[in-house]
């Protein structure tokens, strides 16, 4: 009798693949291409940026875009685009690590509300509402005018008020995988409850969580702009976005360039948030993108 | 089916408009291509299929998951994703060719002259409105009658379908409904405008053995009367060859097989029918004598098919030329109506061995020599019921559910016992229980004469290392983010602490065992198949060499020959390692052939226990009398016993008083089954039958029957 | 955000001040018509106690002072409750003629005893008002008779007449109760109605005692409403939709906006208002003068105010006394920007390495501005200034960190004489010296000058303490700032002041079409 091969059912993709599947949505590469953008300018904008972000220069306050300056001039003569540049930085830093602190901590707390349920689910869970009954601007407000307005402390805000989010996106996930039959596979090797959690339940709840935490980033940024607007948490002269469109509030009727410039920015940077956070998805969940 | 105001304006009787003969003839698909366009680029999922049936007839479409039945049945109502179409061939349905129609003519079409019943009956009705509604519904739209017209043919229909108290039922709402009521709700719905063609897919295949039985007879018995033609689609081929006139095999998109049922079912045509049917555990002949066919390898994907015999891969009597050219649909002994697409095809008639694979039989030992190595002591176990009406509280009632109510079961090493039963019977608590997953309300588990604590969380490592599960559903037994070989090591780790280089060794190894190749270890669980998924989790349960392996439902949702090949691999491993199994299940037949000893289990007790040999011939419970008998049999000549069960499950928290069973009981003798718990009887041969009836009465009565 | 503030402002005036606006005045001439005004609501509106400038707009409103400040700088008998007065030769003893026929808005006529009972009420400590320090000087108030009052002085005081102008010092109606709900004065217009934190509307004094150059009673206006607009950039809306007439304290950023319209027009006048850069001379690194000295040195005066109030003022001398002032203003070049010398002198000091500061100052105004300025500025000397901007209630809050910070930027309005800013802030034991600076030298000068009656003495004087500032003194004051102020142009007659913004004269105000 002939022996038949055994022919394998699917593929395997890897990453390469299913990078080259994301081309067929450029939106995500879009998004991905305007975060990255960003990113590097975060790393090395004072490198590149044709002025420093505080060269004032009287002479020539309120240029509009020209071919010295790109985006044009502020009221103290500064370059616009090399304060865009440079102030991406701050994004980064400011909103992204409050957006990755706010992940960490909703994590852990949902991993637990969810597996435990019970008691400890209640008792997170209403803290959790407390929280989220706060409008987050508000909270922000008194919490920077208390503690006083400082960089760690804006970063520690953004990242409280925006644990209960994650939290309850993680929860509701591990309330379903907990129900699978894996874990229970898990239990009957006798697995503790932190290993469970943490080596079963977490790796699945990755990919939505890291939707999740770009959607964060995106908030973030506008909360962290909006401080910046309002002057709390960073002082002059700091190329915030935030506190550039702040500043150049008053004298839009003689430079709309420095205002629609970082308002522009965030608007583009959040929407490339939001299209990269979809090919995340896709990425990551395993089995790649369904048909 | 999309219905909307437009057609219901559009009345009744469009029928001629669209071209109808008033003389139905019936339905013909001639070399139908539908083809869907992939990011990989356009796959032909179904390829040049021709098939017909006639008016009145019921054509059983048969094939495994990947075959294309179900998407063949919706490019026949047209009704493809969004990338899908139809690229070749038509369908002509009493002289129209629906390919040439247009969008809202083929609205008008659907509900009125093809209507479709669907596997899953909650997901087909709509739960806000009366079921009954739902039919009159019909009635209006395509009938053009009047609401209170309507209302009553729906309730007409509801008599067709046999449902008791069709008045009341018409108006309850669908979760009120079991799940045998709502299927007959949706054949009423389909059959209210007589349709000339009705696609069934899988209706039955969500429900109990013992519903569906009631419900196949029911389809038999009604479309005798309807002139309807009807497109059955399974991959059971035990309805196939109760329900069917004739049946068609498709195998990766392309007819296989096709002809009279009983022509095909005895003189196969094909090796992959060969294959099918080798596959299915018979009821039927001797326990003794069951051996399974297994087919090698996989079905083919459509971006990768084979030149030539799409089957040849897999084929053990393929030539040269099957793998040259793909054979044509002939017809072997012409004006019979059996066609097969085979170039070998009268080799495999005269000499069907070659073309199968068919593993040795198995020695039988008799069940009760070895030591017991599970002893189960008057489990029982209750959940609280969780939403209870306040009076109830109030008067200090507490209604639980009793899932298992005092079950007593031994295991003997190295020996295979199946519990039996429909769902909701307790089997899977039970299976739970003895886990650790649930901790039992009541009793005592042993094992190897060591009390089990109750909950896993309170067990030793080296109880855990004796005790393994294999669960159901393959997709949600390993976890998608891990590899499936550190799947399977962690417990090598973890219970057994091995080296790295023992672990390595060691999981080479349980894949062999479980034939999967070596490259496996690093894939993770979306690559592998269901049943290779399934092999996965053997392969992990067997990983810390346990003495009780729990299979609950280990092979149900997987294809009828990869069941098989499984079945052989269990058997295999308890040949090789001495585990015992405790194997639970719903399909008698899986659990005959697998077991050596079988308890069948209704409302959380047994009401039979005895050797395989022993319980699936007379004398028997009336209940196991009556699963046999509703189960379907792949022999169109098979005779069976016609013993129905009436009624559903009843709630397992309003427990029936006496004997629980005798509200359903076809054979109650009379008012001590209400009153008095029956007597447990004992043939002697550790068969024990728990009924009011005495054995040799039993014996006698179901001799009259046709024997199995 | 903005945008929604804006539209809910300009909705609320639209609202508020739609049907009420300024549009039918009954004409005869110059008579006629409402003036609408618009700014923060008051905190109080019992005059003893009016710190805030609306507080202090409405005193003059409804009330008349017994010395009236005008828009130089100088007493202006004519606009005057007294009628004349005279000094004793020792300048301890000054005697007020009062008016006679000057009634209050309930028909009463006021005499002697209303002065008297003023002027006890703002320096009595019980009472608490914020006057009693500065009425601390005066011994005794005596009415003699109806038409006459005597007041006793402990000590000289060449300023004294000015302070009877203060703008709390409107003489009250001695029949008073409750201040809060009671509002009689002798001003030219009368209290109407008051909806808190709405508006408070005025309507005029028909027996008012002022006649304009041809004998014509005044005010010509009908009344007045001030409405309650909080964000300058709401009122600045008001007043180019037409709701607003005229508008006090415009920002700078908004005078270009106004005077393209077409409608509107901008008053400047020059004050005294200044930011005091104020540097703590009692610790490091500022207690060593060359750093001060360097500082200063390292500022360009002329970019701040160019690139922080746009221009609208003259530059400063890094003293607290400004041009307003005329004799009294030591009137040199402005000294040039030397970055070199800065980086010497902080390298003597030890600072070659470089210097850390923090500045502390407001976020309010043009102080943000300014500090991001003089950070640039002083980064080429070597200099790090961190920003650290507060809210002005966190400023001038409980802990008073604007006295207690070592580097802050305040502001001072601009007020009747220099002597006020030495006596507040700059002699060694006055209450609010933020900078901490105690120089005998300049205690002794400045207590010299609190007495001294001789302008020309005076003068020497005060020329001697500028020169000390400027030379090693704690401050760096950039630039004066212009009084700026918006106004429809059919409002015809307003007269900018030196003053306080709020003591522009509207009795003589009127409209034209």
């Amino acid at each position: 009798m002939a022996e038949p091969e055994i022919k394998t059912v699917k593929k395997r993709r890897p990453l390469a693949a299913r990078w080259r599947r994301l081309r067929r949505y450029p939106a995500t590469l879009i998004g991905f291409f305007i975060v990255g953008f960003f990113l590097l300018m975060a790393l090395i904008g004072p490198l590149v940026a044709p002025y420093g972000y505080s060269d004032q220069e009287m002479s020539v306050r309120f240029q509009p875009p020209s071919r010295q300056h790109l985006l044009g001039t502020d009221r103290f003569g500064r370059d616009v685009f090399s304060r865009i540049l440079v102030g991406s930085r701050d994004v980064y830093v400011v909103a992204g690590s409050g957006a990755l602190l706010a992940v960490l901590l909703g994590l852990t707390l949902g991993l637990i509300a969810g597996y435990f349920g019970g008691i400890v689910d209640e008792i997170l869970m209403r803290l959790i509402d407390v929280l989220l009954a706060i409008p987050p601007l508000l909270l922000a407000m008194i919490v920077l005018f208390t503690l006083g307005g400082s960089r760690m402390n804006v970063i520690l805000v953004v990242g409280i008020l925006y644990i209960p989010m994650v939290a309850r996106v993680v929860r509701s996930v591990v309330l379903d995988l907990k129900t699978r039959q894996f874990v229970e596979a898990a239990k009957l090797r006798g697995e503790s409850s932190l290993y469970i959690m943490f080596r079963e339940i977490f790796p699945n709840v990755l990919p939505p969580l890291a939707v999740e935490a770009s959607m964060r980033f995106s908030y973030a940024i506008f909360l962290v702009a909006s401080l910046g607007f309002l002057g709390l948490g960073v002082q002059p002269p700091s190329p915030d976005w935030g506190l550039m469109v702040g500043e150049a509030r008053n004298y839009f009727s003689q430079a709309q360039w420095a205002l629609l410039a970082p308002a522009g920015a965030m608007a583009v940077l959040v929407v490339g948030v939001g299209f990269m956070s979809d090919g995340l998805r896709r990425m990551l969940l395993p089995g790649g993108v369904s048909q | 089916m999309n219905v909307n105001a437009a057609d219901r304006e559009a009345g009744s009787a469009p029928v001629e408009r669209l071209g109808f003969e008033a003389e139905p003839t019936g339905l013909e698909i001639r070399d139908l291509t539908i083809t869907y366009n992939t990011e990989g680029g356009p796959l032909d999922t179904v390829r040049n299929v021709s098939l017909s049936i006639a008016p009145g007839e019921i054509y059983g479409l048969v094939g495994e998951s990947g075959s294309g039945k179900t998407t063949l049945a919706r490019g026949v109502v047209q009704y493809l994703a969004r990338n899908g179409r139809i690229k070749g061939g038509n369908i002509v349905l009493d002289g129209v060719d629906l390919l040439t129609m247009t969008k809202p003519e083929m609205r008008q079409v659907w509900g009125s002259n093809i209507t479709m019943v669907h596997q899953d009956p909650f997901r087909s009705v709509n739960p806000s409105m009366p079921v009954g509604g739902q039919i009159a519904e019909m009635a209006r739209i395509h009938l053009g009658m009047a609401k209170a017209e309507a209302r009553q043919k729906a309730e007409e229909m509801l008599t067709q379908v046999r449902m008791p108290d069709p008045s009341t039922v018409a108006r309850r709402y669908a979760h009120q409904l079991s799940g045998g009521q709502l299927q007959r709700v949706l054949i009423a719905i389909a059959l209210t405008t007589n349709p000339r063609l009705l696609i069934m897919d899988e209706p039955t295949t969500a429900l109990d053995v013992t519903t569906e039985a009631v419900i196949l007879d029911l389809v038999r018995d009604l479309l005798s009367e309807y002139q309807t033609a009807v497109l059955y689609i399974t991959h059971n081929l035990g309805v196939v060859a109760r329900l069917c006139h004739r049946v068609g095999v498709i195998y990766a998109g392309e007819m296989m097989e096709q002809g009279p049922v009983r022509k095909v079912f005895k003189e196969m045509l094909h090796p992959y029918t060969l294959g099918l049917l080798g596959s299915v555990p018979r009821v039927d002949v001797d326990k003794r004598d069951i051996v399974l066919n297994t087919i090698p390898g996989y079905i083919p994907q459509p971006d990768n098919l084979p030149t030539g015999c799409i089957f040849a891969p897999r084929c053990l009597g393929a030539e040269e030329a099957c793998r040259a050219a793909r054979p044509p649909l002939v017809e072997a002994d012409g004006g019979s109506g059996h066609l097969t697409a085979c170039w070998r095809w009268q080799a495999v008639r005269q000499g069907p061995q070659e073309f199968a694979q068919t593993p040795d039989k198995r020695e039988y030992r008799e069940p009760t020599t070895e030591d017991i190595v599970l002893e189960v002591s008057q489990v029982k176990k209750y959940f609280p019921v969780s939403r209870v009406p306040f009076w109830d509280l109030l008067r200090g009632r507490r209604p639980v559910v009793r899932a298992v109510d005092d079950i007593s079961i031994r295991v003997r090493k190295s020996f295979t016992v199946g519990i039996v039963g429909e769902s909701g019977c307790g089997k899977t608590t039970l299976a739970r229980c003895i886990a650790g997953l649930e901790k039992a309300t009541a009793g005592e588990i042993l094992l190897e004469g060591v009390k089990l604590r109750p909950s896993v969380a309170q067990r030793p490592a080296d109880q855990l290392k004796k005790i393994q599960m294999v669960f159901q559903n393959p997709d949600a037994s390993l976890n998608p983010q891990h590899t499936v070989g550190s799947s399977v090591a962690r417990p090598l780790a973890l219970l057994r602490k091995l080296s790295r280089r023992q672990i390595q060794q060691r999981l080479e190894q349980l894949f062999q065992a479980v034939n999967l190749p070596k490259d496996y270890i690093a894939r993770l669980p979306h690559e592998i198949s269901g049943g290779e998924k399934q092999r996965v989790a053997i392969a992990r349960a067997f990983a810390t060499d346990p003495t009780l392996m729990i299979c609950d439902e280990p092979i149900s949702s997987l294809d009828v020959s990869v069941q098989a090949s499984l079945m052989n691999m269990l058997m295999e491993l308890q040949d090789t390692k001495g585990t015992s199994y405790l194997f639970i299940s719903h399909d008698l037949a899986a659990v005959r052939h697998l077991s050596s000893w079988i308890a069948v289990i209704y409302l959380g007790r047994l009401w039979e226990i005895g050797s395989a040999l022993d319980v699936f011939k007379p004398p028997q419970h009336p209940y196991t009398e009556a699963l046999l008998s509703a189960l379907p049999i792949p022999d169109p000549d098979a005779r069976q016993n016609r013993i129905r069960l009436h009624g559903d499950v009843p709630s397992a928290v309003n427990i029936p008083t006496g004997c629980r069973f005798h509200p359903r009981c076809p054979r109650k003798i009379g008012p001590i089954c209400e009153q008095e718990e029956p007597p447990w009887h004992d043939d002697g041969h550790w068969h024990r039958i728990c009924c009011h009836i005495p054995l040799e009465e039993l014996a006698e009565k179901q001799k009259v029957g046709d024997n199995l | 955000m903005f945008l929604v503030l804006l539209l809910c402002s300009v909705g609320l005036i639209w609202a508020g001040g739609g049907s009420e606006g300024p549009a039918e005045p009954a004409k005869e001439g110059k008579y006629g018509g409402i003036l609408t005004r618009a700014y923060f609501a008051p905190g109080t509106l019992d005059p003893a106690f009016a710190s805030d400038i609306t507080a202090g707009e409405i005193c003059g409103l409804w009330g008349d002072y017994l010395a009236y400040v005008d828009e130089d700088l100088s007493v202006d008998q004519s606009r005057s409750l007294a009628e004349k007065w005279h000094v004793s030769a020792d300048g301890l003893t000054w005697t007020f003629t009062l008016r006679k026929g000057v009634k209050f808005h309930n028909g009463e006529e006021m005499t002697s005893k209303d002065v008297k009972f003023t002027f006890d009420r703002l320096r009595n400590p019980d009472i608490g008002a914020a006057t009693v320090s500065l009425y601390s000087n005066i011994a005794d108030v005596k009415a003699p008779d109806a038409y006459t009052v005597v007041i006793n002085l402990k000590q000289q005081n060449p300023d004294f007449l000015a302070q009877l102008g203060e703008y709390q010092a409107i003489i009250e109606w001695s029949g008073t109760k409750d201040f809060n709900t009671e509002h009689i004065f002798t001003g030219k217009f009368m209290f109407d109605t008051y909806l808190p934190e709405d508006r408070i509307t005025f309507k005029r004094n028909p027996n008012y005692w002022r006649k304009d150059a041809e004998g014509n009673q005044l005010p010509y206006l009908d009344g007045l409403d001030y409405l309650f607009l909080p964000e300058p950039s709401s009122q600045v809306e008001a007043l180019r939709g037409g709701q607003v007439d005229y508008l006090i304290y415009l920002p700078t950023e908004y005078v270009q906006t106004v005077e393209d319209d077409p409608n509107l027009v901008v008053y400047q006048k020059p004050s005294n208002f200044h930011y005091a850069i104020r540097m703590r001379s009692d610790r490091k690194p500022f207690s060593d003068v060359r750093v001060r000295q360097a500082f200063r040195a390292a500022v360009d005066r002329k970019e701040m105010l160019e690139g922080a109030f746009d221009g609208l003022g003259v530059t400063g001398r890094d003293t607290p006394i400004g041009p307003g002032y005329g004799d009294y203003y030591l009137d040199v070049p402005e000294p040039k920007r030397d970055v070199a010398k800065a980086k010497q002198l902080l390298a003597e000091a030890g600072y070659a390495a470089g210097l850390t500061v923090t500045l502390t100052t407001q976020q309010s105004s043009a102080m943000p501005a300014m500090a991001t300025i003089l950070k640039e500025q002083l980064a080429d000397a070597g200099v790090t200034v961190d920003i650290q901007l507060v809210p002005p209630d966190v400023y001038y809050g409980a802990d008073n960190l604007w006295l207690e910070a070592d580097f802050a930027m305040t502001d001072w309005g601009s007020r009747a004489t220099p002597q006020s800013y030495l006596d507040l802030a700059y002699t060694c034991d006055a209450t609010w010296n933020e900078s901490h600076y105690c120089d005998p030298e300049l205690d002794e000068l400045a207590a010299q000058a609190a007495v001294e009656l001789d302008t020309a003495k005076r003068a020497e004087l005060y020329a001697e303490i500028q020169r000390i500032f400027m030379d090693r003194g704690p401050l760096i004051v950039a630039y004066f700032t212009n009084n700026l102020f918006g106004a429809n142009k059919k409002l015809k007659g307003i007269k900018p002041t030196s003053f306080f913004p709020t003591h522009v004269d509207l009795a003589v105000v009127y409209f034209e079409d």
